[in-house]
């Protein structure tokens, strides 16, 4: 009776360690990378070419226009202030060769989540890096407002080209979802996505279409519409949380590989010597062991 | 004896079920908003459906301000 009740209360023993030997492994997930809901948000359109492809066009203007942004802060502290501005000019050396990095992206390779993820987290990173060296630096608060009221009217030509190649991709992306819900509404005439394709139609004007023929559907079709629609989102939605999921394994070998690739990119693209071996320096220091995540 | 030993693990085996039936149902009561096949949907729930399939055209993907 008592060997009976000992592999009872060893067996009850084990059963409770179960949870605690599994919220651990959670933790070291976690450590690695937190993924926002924004990210994920975005992500949930990447399952296809045309939206993999706004993703990383999206996030090469971001860093394109907080290079520019960079620039003009540097060149008018230069004017303005004596402060050693070296180390803000490394940072968007990084900045620079992770923009390289994000426009040589391919929206169709099986990885494109990841990559997509993995590059617009060291995109934060170093816009952080940006903004906390550039706090020290002027410290008064005055200072960053004035710098700040000058920058806000900032216009830039690779910015623009850039929002235009969006905007063209989003009403491809857009014009594919409307033939897919006309096949839902079983309406075969192409003329509504022809006009919103060649700009003669916005997407307003489209949904208010769509919502006249619905409006006069059964209740049945409706609710099939509906259903179908909802279904074809929570696929996409599914499909984004599995990919993200898998992002958080081998998060930190990912990284410290693309910082040794960006270093031999500053070798290649740097002519000046002692430029590159700062920014070589800068970036072998994120690899380090020891140094806290890379990227921070 | 041996009753009392089988009740035991009947009694653990009925502890363990319930807390794992309720977790299912936990997980699916938190989950994604259900609609049942007698609900009928309004046209602002179609029409949001919809809405949420197009992207739009000045999205922006966040990366924080440098200032």
């Amino acid at each position: 009776m008592k060997k009976i009740w000992n592999i009872i209360i060893v067996l009850v023993l084990l059963g409770s360690l179960t949870p605690l030997a599994l919220a651990e492994a959670d933790e070291d997930v976690s450590y690695e990378v937190e993924i926002d809901e924004n990210t994920k948000k975005e992500v949930a359109v990447m399952n296809n070419r045309l939206g993999s492809s706004i993703r990383l066009l999206q996030l090469e203007k971001s860093i394109t226009r907080n290079i520019a942004k960079g620039e003009y802060i540097i060149s008018y502290l230069k004017e303005n202030n004596s402060v050693n501005t070296s180390e803000l000019e490394l940072i968007l050396i990084e900045l620079e060769l992770l923009k390289d990095e994000v426009s040589s992206a391919d929206p169709n390779a099986s990885d494109a989540v990841t990559v997509f993820v993995d590059l617009k987290l060291d995109a934060i990173n170093l816009t952080k890096e940006f903004r906390d060296t550039l706090h020290l630096l002027l410290g008064n608060e005055s200072k960053i407002e004035s710098v700040k009221a000058n920058i806000s009217y900032l216009k830039n030509d690779s910015v623009e080209n850039l929002g235009q190649r969006i905007r063209k991709n989003v009403r491809e992306y857009n014009a594919y979802k409307l033939e897919k819900i006309f096949s839902y509404i079983n309406v075969s005439d192409s003329t509504i996505v022809d006009s919103y394709k060649n700009d003669s139609l916005n997407l307003s004007q489209v949904k208010q279409q769509i919502g006249e023929q619905i409006k006069n559907m059964t209740m049945e079709k409706r609710n099939q519409i509906f259903s179908e629609i909802k279904q074809s989102r929570i696929r996409g939605r599914i499909q984004a949380q599995m990919a993200v999921e898998n992002i958080t394994e081998g998060f930190h070998d990912r990284q410290v590989k693309r910082l040794e690739n960006r270093i031999n990119k500053a070798i290649e693209n740097i002519p000046d010597e002692n430029v590159r071996q700062n920014v070589e320096d800068r970036i072998n220091e994120k690899i380090k062991p020891g140094s806290g995540k890379p990227g921070e | 004896m041996k009753n009392k030993f089988l009740m035991i693990i009947l009694f653990l085996i009925v502890v363990f079920s319930t807390i794992f039936v309720y977790t299912v149902y936990q997980d699916y009561v938190n989950g994604e908003d259900y609609k049942t096949d007698t609900d009928d949907a309004s046209l602002e729930e179609v029409l949001s459906e919809i809405d949420e399939s197009f992207l739009d055209e000045g999205d922006e993907v966040e990366i924080g301000e440098m200032i």
